[in-house]
C-alpha cells in the first residue's frame, strides 16, 4: 500500500473497535429515520421540524465521528474534527429547545434565539483558525485541539445544566395527570444528554475516545421514549411511522451485529433473530396499520357525530326561539279576536242573525282551537328551554277533574257520547302540584278522548292506589296501533287513526302533558286492545310530590 | 403565528405551531453560518492544505541525534530482539500541502528537506538536555559501527585465509 503522511497515513491503520460500527451506523439511522419520518407527516409542527433539527445534527456529528475513527486521510479527520464540536452544541441547543416547545406547547422568544446565535458566534468565527485545531498528530492520527475546546466545555456544560434543570423543575411542577408524559420525555432526554455530551467531554479531557462509542447508546433509549409518547400519547400522530422506525431499528441493530461475528454458529443464531425480527416486525407493522385504520375511522365518525349533534341541537335551539316568538305574536291577536267574537254573541253589538251566530260560533271554535295550538307551541318552546314555570301548590284533585268532566259535558252530550265520572269514596290528600298544569293535561285528554270517539262513552275516574294517585280517561273510541303507542308523546306525533278521523290535530298535546306530568314526578302512560277497541290515558302522580321541576 | 388546536378529546394533543418569519430568520442565519463555515474549513483541509502535520520519520542513529522507541509488549508486535524492538525517529512539523505524497518508510522519500522559502517547517531531532525523552547517540553508534566493522574485517581476514588454504590444498589435488 501506498502510504505518505497526508491522505493514507500508515499509523491511522489500527484495530477499530467492532463495538463503534454497532453504536453509531444503527443510532443516526434509526435517529434521522425517525426525525424525517416525524418531519414528513407533520410539516406544520414547530417541535417536528425542531425534532428533525436535532436529528439532522446529530447525524452529522455520528457520521463525523465515524469518519474521524475511520479515515487515514488527514485532511477527512481534519474537517470533520473542526466541525465537530459546533454539531454537538448544536445538538445540545436545539435538544433544550426541542424540549421546552414540546412539554410548554409554546415557542420561546426571540431574544433567547438571539442568544443562542451569539453563544454560536465564536465557533462560525474561529472554526477555520488555529485556535480551533491547531495541527494533525500523525503519530496518534488525531487532530491537536486548540483553545476554542475550552469555550466548548463551558457552553455544553452550561447547556446541559440548564437543560437539566429545566426539566427537573418542570417535572416537579407539572400537573398530575401530564406528568407522566413530562417524566418519560425528561427521562429520555436526560439519559441521551448525560450519555452524549457527558461522554464526548470526558473522552475529550481524558483523550480515551473509546468512551464515545458507549455514549450514543443513550441514543437508542432518547429514541425508545420518543417512541413509546409517540404510541402511548399520539405525539406527532405518527403512530403507524413510530411502528415501523422501531422496527426497521431493530432489524438494524441486530444486523449490525454481523460486523463483528467471529464464528459460524454466532452467525447462524444471528441471523435467524434477525428473519424472526423481520417476520415478526412486519406482522406487527401490519396489525398496527388495521388497528389505527379502525381507530382513525370510529374517531371520524364520531367526530361527525358529535358535530352533527351539534349541529342540531343549535338549530333545535333556534327553531324553538322562533316558534317561541312566533307564538307570542300570535296569541295577542287571537285573544282579541275571540274577546270581540264573544261580545258580538253576547250582543254587545247588537242582535246577532241566527245565520250570522252560526258563522261566528264556527269562528270562535275554530279560534279556539288555534289559541290551543299556540299555548301548546310556547309550552313547547318552554319546555324545551327549560323555561317552564311551575307553581306548586297543595291541591285537592277531585274538584279539579270535576270541574273538567263538568265542562266537557256540553261538547260530549252534543257528539252524542256518555262522559262519565268516577271519584273515590274516600276522599284523597292533597297532592303538591301546579292545578294549572295539570288541569291542561286532564283537559288535552279528555278532549282527545271526546274528539276520537264516534259512539260511545268517556269515563274519568280518580283513585288512590298505594302512595299514588292515579287519572284515568278511558273511551271506547277509535282506539290506538301497539305499533304508535310509544311514538304518541313525541312531538308533532300523531296515530294514523286519528289522522283519518281529525285533520286539524298537531301532535303537541301529548307531548307537553308527558312532560308537564313528568316534572311533578308522575307518568302519563296510554293502553289500547288496538284500533277500533278504544283507549285509556293514564296519569300517575306520586302522592308525595317530589317537586322535580322546582328542583 | 402561534396557534393551539385539539385534534381530540381524549388523547395528548400537540401544539401546531408554525414558525413566525423571525425565527425563520434566526434558523436561515444559523444554517448560512454552518455552510460558510462548512465552505471555509472545506478550503482550508482539502483544497489548500492549509494545516500543520505533526510526524514522526525515520532517523539514522549514526548521523543524528534520534528519539528512541522501544517496542511496547502490550500495544505493539514485538520479535524480543532488542535490536529490532528499537526503532528512532525524529519529528517534523510542516504545512500539509508541503509534504510530498510518498511513503516515508521509502529511501528515496524525502519529507525532512525544508525548501529556502519555505514558512513553519521544523525537523526536531532529539535533545539530551531533555530528561524526560531518550535519545540516541550518534558517537555510541560510530563506535559500535567500528567495533563491528573491525569484528567483520577480521572475519574477513580469517575467512579469506581460510579459503587461500582450501584453494592451495584443491589445487595440489588436482595436480596430483
Amino acid at each position: 500500500m501506498n502510504f505518505n503522511l497526508v491522505t493514507n497515513i500508515e499509523n491511522c491503520y489500527f484495530d477499530i473497535p467492532a463495538l463503534l460500527y454497532y453504536s453509531h451506523v444503527p443510532t443516526a439511522i434509526v435517529m434521522f429515520l425517525i426525525g424525517l419520518f416525524v418531519y414528513l407527516r407533520n410539516k406544520d409542527f414547530l417541535s417536528a421540524n425542531l425534532l428533525f433539527f436535532m436529528v439532522f445534527f446529530f447525524s452529522l456529528w455520528v457520521v463525523g465521528d465515524l469518519v474521524i475513527w475511520v479515515s487515514p486521510d488527514s485532511q477527512k479527520v481534519m474537517f470533520w474534527w473542526s466541525l465537530i464540536n459546533l454539531f454537538e452544541v448544536t445538538v445540545s441547543l436545539s435538544t433544550l429547545y426541542f424540549s421546552y416547545v414540546f412539554l410548554e406547547r409554546r415557542d420561546v422568544g426571540l431574544w433567547p434565539k438571539i442568544l443562542a446565535l451569539f453563544l454560536l458566534l465564536p465557533f462560525f468565527i474561529l472554526i477555520p483558525t488555529q485556535l480551533n485545531l491547531t495541527g494533525f498528530d500523525t503519530a496518534s492520527c488525531e487532530a491537536t485541539q486548540g483553545p476554542l475546546i475550552y469555550y466548548f466545555y463551558l457552553l455544553e456544560v452550561l447547556l446541559s445544566l440548564t437543560l437539566l434543570t429545566y426539566l427537573l423543575r418542570k417535572m416537579i411542577k407539572t400537573e398530575e395527570k401530564d406528568r407522566k408524559r413530562v417524566v418519560l420525555f425528561s427521562f429520555g432526554v436526560i439519559f441521551f444528554l448525560l450519555s452524549f455530551t457527558g461522554t464526548n467531554i470526558v473522552a475529550s479531557l481524558t483523550e480515551n475516545w473509546h468512551i464515545l462509542q458507549y455514549g450514543l447508546f443513550g441514543s437508542p433509549i432518547f429514541v425508545a421514549f420518543l417512541a413509546y409518547l409517540i404510541v402511548r400519547y399520539g405525539a406527532f400522530n405518527v403512530k403507524l411511522m413510530g411502528v415501523q422506525a422501531l422496527v426497521v431499528g431493530l432489524v438494524l441493530l441486530i444486523g449490525s451485529q454481523f460486523f463483528f461475528l467471529k464464528d459460524t454458529l454466532s452467525f447462524v443464531l444471528v441471523s435467524i433473530t434477525l428473519l424472526l425480527a423481520i417476520g415478526f416486525g412486519i406482522m406487527l407493522i401490519h396489525s398496527v396499520k388495521k388497528e389505527i385504520k379502525r381507530k382513525e375511522e370510529l374517531q371520524a365518525l364520531t367526530q361527525e357525530l358529535a358535530e352533527a349533534n351539534q349541529e342540531l341541537k343549535r338549530l333545535d335551539a333556534a327553531k324553538s326561539e322562533f316558534i317561541s316568538i312566533a307564538s307570542h305574536q300570535l296569541r295577542t291577536p287571537l285573544t282579541a279576536i275571540r274577546g270581540y267574537i264573544s261580545l258580538i254573541l253576547e250582543g254587545s253589538y247588537g242582535k246577532v242573525v241566527p245565520t250570522m251566530q252560526d258563522v261566528l260560533n264556527k269562528v270562535y271554535v275554530v279560534n279556539n282551537r288555534m289559541g290551543q295550538l299556540v299555548e301548546d307551541l310556547l309550552s313547547i318552546s318552554r319546555i324545551e328551554s327549560g323555561r317552564v314555570q311551575y307553581n306548586f301548590a297543595e291541591t285537592q284533585l277531585e274538584p279539579v277533574v270535576a270541574d273538567l268532566v263538568d265542562m266537557f259535558s256540553i261538547m260530549a252530550r252534543t257528539k252524542g257520547l256518555a262522559l262519565k265520572i268516577k271519584l273515590p269514596k274516600k276522599s284523597l290528600p292533597k297532592l303538591s302540584l301546579d292545578a294549572n298544569k295539570i288541569r291542561e293535561v286532564i283537559s288535552n285528554l279528555i278532549d282527545n278522548a271526546i274528539k276520537y270517539t264516534k259512539e260511545g262513552s268517556v269515563t274519568v275516574s280518580v283513585e288512590e292506589k298505594k302512595d299514588r294517585v292515579v287519572v284515568k280517561v278511558k273511551d271506547t273510541g277509535i282506539g290506538i296501533d301497539s305499533g304508535n303507542s310509544e311514538r304518541l308523546f313525541e312531538k308533532f306525533t300523531r296515530s294514523s287513526e286519528t289522522m283519518k278521523l281529525d285533520v286539524s290535530g298537531t301532535g303537541l298535546g301529548l307531548y307537553v302533558g308527558k312532560n308537564f306530568v313528568e316534572a311533578h314526578g308522575g307518568i302519563l302512560t296510554v293502553e289500547s286492545d288496538g284500533p277500533g277497541k278504544g283507549a285509556c290515558f293514564v296519569i300517575t302522580l306520586p302522592v308525595k310530590q317530589q317537586k322535580l321541576a322546582q328542583k | 403565528m402561534t396557534r393551539i388546536f385539539w385534534k381530540n378529546g381524549g388523547g395528548y394533543n400537540f401544539l401546531k405551531n408554525t414558525m413566525d418569519n423571525r425565527t425563520k430568520i434566526v434558523f436561515a442565519v444559523f444554517l448560512l453560518s454552518v455552510l460558510l463555515v462548512t465552505f471555509s474549513v472545506y478550503s482550508k483541509y482539502f483544497l489548500d492544505r492549509e494545516y500543520p502535520i505533526f510526524a514522526e520519520v525515520p532517523c539514522d542513529p549514526v548521523a543524528e541525534v534520534c528519539f528512541v522507541y522501544h517496542c511496547d509488549f502490550e500495544t505493539d508486535e514485538c520479535t524480543g530482539a532488542v535490536e529490532e524492538d528499537t526503532s528512532y525517529y525524529k519529528k517534523v512539523e510542516r504545512k500539509a500541502a508541503s509534504f510530498p505524497l510518498c511513503d516515508p518508510n521509502d529511501e528515496t522519500c524525502v519529507v525532512t528537506s525544508c525548501a529556502t522559502d519555505e514558512v513553519e517547517c521544523a525537523v526536531t531531532l532529539c535533545d539530551p538536555a531533555d530528561g524526560e525523552v531518550e535519545c540516541s547517540s550518534p558517537e555510541d553508534f560510530q563506535t559500535i559501527v567500528e567495533e563491528s566493522n573491525s569484528e567483520e574485517s577480521v572475519e574477513t581476514e580469517e575467512e579469506s585465509e581460510l579459503s587461500s588454504v582450501a584453494e592451495s590444498e584443491s589445487q595440489t589435488d588436482l595436480e596430483e
